[in-house]
């Protein structure tokens, strides 16, 4: 096995990795919104969830 | 966070106030402290460690009655603010945390963080502490997952996701997860659908009886960590216990061999005395012959006595003055007119005839005692030498025998010792054992309600659709339904693309550090490390200590590489960055000198600061390697310990000076266990 094929076929499975990666910006958006909700109650946290996704009208067309 | 700073006051072996700079210059980033064992090296990760953490409040051993109060403060940057971390225990009571802003201009304290601990885990979380604070040899809790490394285990595998960020999206999934579940049971409730409420009791139900399972798991999970922790302690205490056993074994079984050899001499010595007696007749004649020779005759052999009646035999022995048989011939004599005529004349006389038998008899005799010689001579060699490499043999298993009974006598008995951390390691299996059985067990309840779950979901939602309602509700619960399931197909996408990043990191930073043909691949679902050889293309069974160490310090590099806001812009899936110094407490013990300078290239290409803490003989082996990065520089030059009977002065060529490393015994008894007293200075 020449000494690069691990690292080249690593390289190639990031790249086809990133290639397929699904990605919706309107969903990625509210991931990123999502994960700043840092709170230690469980409950506390679903409510602001909750209201966070009721909020956003942009995602009746999903 | 980056550390200007440390003030340790009465904390382990540290007395009074030691205050400690770190280097924090680009070009020379490294701290360097080395000493001997029992000094305060690693008294100084922990003391970085409970200040920040508040763990490890056991290994604290100041004397309390002398000295009630301990406290250690860091002063660190981040984000370009000024902190001071300070955290304070007295005798008795719990320690106490405060994180202080300082202000850049005048130095002094400018306000105080509501929430210390919360700021500080913001800063550099627990989980993470481990990759920062590398205990390359130690036996602090740490150590046995630093191991283990390689292994893969469900530490590396948390602490590794943390540092992606994927812990994070696991709770948001939960979270989803459970709104879904909710609003869908308040719309079955909402809805008045008998059958579809059918379905919801019965998930209802099953969910309850899952709670105590799940929770099952979880502990028997925890079990086996804690376990496997525990284990992998004890393993390491009974590797660095020294046993009499292996000693005794050796000793026992080089005594029969000892036995042996002894009995086999005497039967060679009997061998060579009596081939000695029974040979020694031929040895004799031989001498006798050779004695009766002239120089030149003995040197000839029987060459002379072959051709008789040779006129230049004659001419021989007229210019030795001696015949044959040895009589001195005369020149002009009878006698050499007797030989003379003898040998020239060429008639075939009686007597020519017999002298010639004779010659070619006494010619025979003397080369079949040739031969007999050298046979006998060789055997008797061949016996000689077998007598002297036994006798060595002997010699040298005796000296070593010696020494074993004197390792054996110095150890003293450990056995003991060994058997009961021995037994505990057994415990700790039976107990891991029957905590995988008890996983597992509730491993495969849960799957099976899970099964039923989704099945009874699939048969509500049927029935629950029948009805046509399109209220605000059913959009929701199709929202939270479609994030839910973006979330998770996303996220196993990018944990396929971070393992893969930090492959790449891995496989890169080996590369520049090491010349050995080796590759690795990080098994996604254990994160165990596997290598390869790339000459051959197969996987390594077992790698030599020195690849072991080399391969965890990079994937220690890397990991907080990820981490660290260094590599923030290729690392897109981390929630938060962390950066941190890399603390190393004995690092490259068994690392291929080569490899220690890309090794050390490859730790500051990751962090802004590495502190190294190690003993003098272990950095003097890479000295050259990092002298030039050395910001600060470290020695411990008096460590006082507990009465050990012993007194150490070292001297070494540190830091290129000389400088004496001293040892003391500590001659208060009294404080024999608590009483430890460390001297460190800056070499400059």
């Amino acid at each position: 096995m020449p000494e690069t094929d691990i690292l080249k076929e690593l390289k190639e499975a990031e790249k086809k990795a990133d290639r397929e990666l699904i990605d919706k910006p309107i969903f990625n958006e509210l991931v990123q919104d999502l994960l700043t909700l840092d709170d230690s109650s469980d409950t506390k946290r679903r409510d602001k969830i909750i209201q966070m996704i009721e909020t956003r009208k942009d995602l009746d067309e999903i | 966070m980056k550390f200007s700073n440390i003030i340790i006051t009465n904390f382990r072996s540290y007395y009074g106030e030691n205050k400690f700079e770190f280097a924090e210059d680009e070009s020379q980033p490294v701290t360097m402290v080395v000493g001997n064992n029992g000094g305060g090296k690693s008294s100084l990760m922990r003391a970085i460690q409970w200040c920040l953490y508040g763990e490890d409040i056991k290994e604290i051993k100041h004397n309390e009655s002398k000295v009630p109060t301990c406290e250690v403060a860091i002063n660190f940057s981040h984000e370009n603010n000024l902190y001071r971390a300070h955290r304070r225990i007295t005798s008795g009571q719990d320690s106490f945390l405060r994180l202080l802003k300082i202000d850049k201009k005048d130095g002094r304290e400018s306000g105080e963080i509501g929430e210390p601990q919360l700021t500080i885990n913001g800063f550099l979380p627990i989980e993470l502490k481990s990759w920062f604070f590398y205990e390359a040899e130690g036996s602090g809790a740490a150590s046995a997952n630093h191991h283990n490394l390689l292994d893969g285990n469900r530490y590396s595998k948390d602490a590794l996701r943390k540092i992606q960020g994927f812990t994070k999206i696991d709770q948001l999934i939960e979270d989803l997860d459970k709104i879904h579940k909710d609003k869908a049971r308040a719309r079955v409730k909402q809805g008045e659908n008998l059958e579809a409420q059918h379905f919801q009791e019965q998930i209802d139900k099953l969910e309850i009886k899952l709670e105590p399972i799940l929770a099952t798991k979880i502990s028997a999970d925890d079990d086996i960590t804690r376990y496997s922790e525990k284990i992998e302690d004890l393993q390491e205490k009974y590797r660095n216990t020294p046993s009499t056993k292996p000693l005794q074994e050796e000793m026992d079984r080089l005594n029969p061999q000892i036995n042996s050899a002894n009995t086999r001499l005497l039967l060679k010595q009997k061998k060579q005395k009596s081939f000695l007696a029974d040979h020694l007749v031929i040895f004799l004649i031989k001498q006798l012959i050779t004695k009766n020779q002239t120089p030149k005759q003995h040197k000839e052999g029987v060459q002379l006595i072959r051709s008789p009646d040779n006129t230049d035999l004659y001419s021989e022995i007229k210019a030795n003055g001696e015949c044959i048989c040895g009589t001195t011939i005369i020149p002009g004599s009878s006698e050499d007119d007797k030989v003379r005529k003898f040998l020239t004349d060429k008639s075939k006389d009686k007597d020519k005839n017999i002298f010639n038998s004779r010659a070619r008899g006494v010619e025979t005799v003397m080369s079949t005692i040739d031969l007999q010689v050298e046979k006998f001579e060789k055997e008797r060699i061949e016996i000689k030498d077998d007598i002297d490499d036994i006798e060595s043999d002997i010699k040298t298993n005796s000296a070593r025998v010696a020494q074993l009974g004197l390792d054996i006598e110095k150890i003293g008995n450990t056995e003991s010792k060994i058997k009961k951390i021995r037994d505990n390691i057994n415990d700790l299996t039976s107990l891991q054992t029957a905590a995988n059985a008890t996983s597992a067990k509730a491993s495969n309840k849960v799957t099976d309600i899970r099964e039923s779950i989704a099945d009874l979901t699939r048969q509500r939602d049927m029935a629950d659709n029948n009805r046509t309602m399109t209220d605000s509700l059913t959009s929701f619960i199709k929202k939270i339904g479609s994030i839910k399931e973006y979330v998770e197909k996303k996220q196993k996408q990018d944990e396929v693309v971070a393992l893969t990043t930090l492959m790449i990191d891995l496989n890169e930073a080996v590369k520049k550090t090491s010349f050995a043909n080796i590759q690795c691949k990080i098994d996604s679902d254990t994160y165990a490390v596997r290598v390869f050889d790339t000459t051959t293309g197969e996987e390594k069974p077992a790698l030599n200590d020195g690849d072991k160490e080399l391969i965890k310090t990079c994937l220690v590099a890397c990991v907080v590489g990820q981490a660290s806001k260094k590599s923030q812009a290729k690392n897109k899936y981390l929630a938060q960055a962390t950066s941190a110094p890399i603390i190393i407490d004995a690092p490259f013990t068994k690392m291929d000198v080569d490899y220690i300078s890309g090794c050390v290239s490859v730790l500051l290409e990751k962090t802004e600061q590495l502190i190294l803490l190690s003993l003098p003989a272990d950095y003097k082996k890479y000295e050259d390697e990092v002298f030039s990065k050395l910001g600060k520089k470290y020695a411990v030059v008096r460590a006082d310990r507990g009465p050990r009977n012993t007194e150490d002065i070292t001297k070494y060529k540190l830091f290129k000076k000389d400088i004496d490393l001293v040892t003391f015994d500590n001659v208060d008894e009294h404080d024999a266990e608590s009483v430890t007293q460390s001297r460190i200075v800056e070499v400059k």
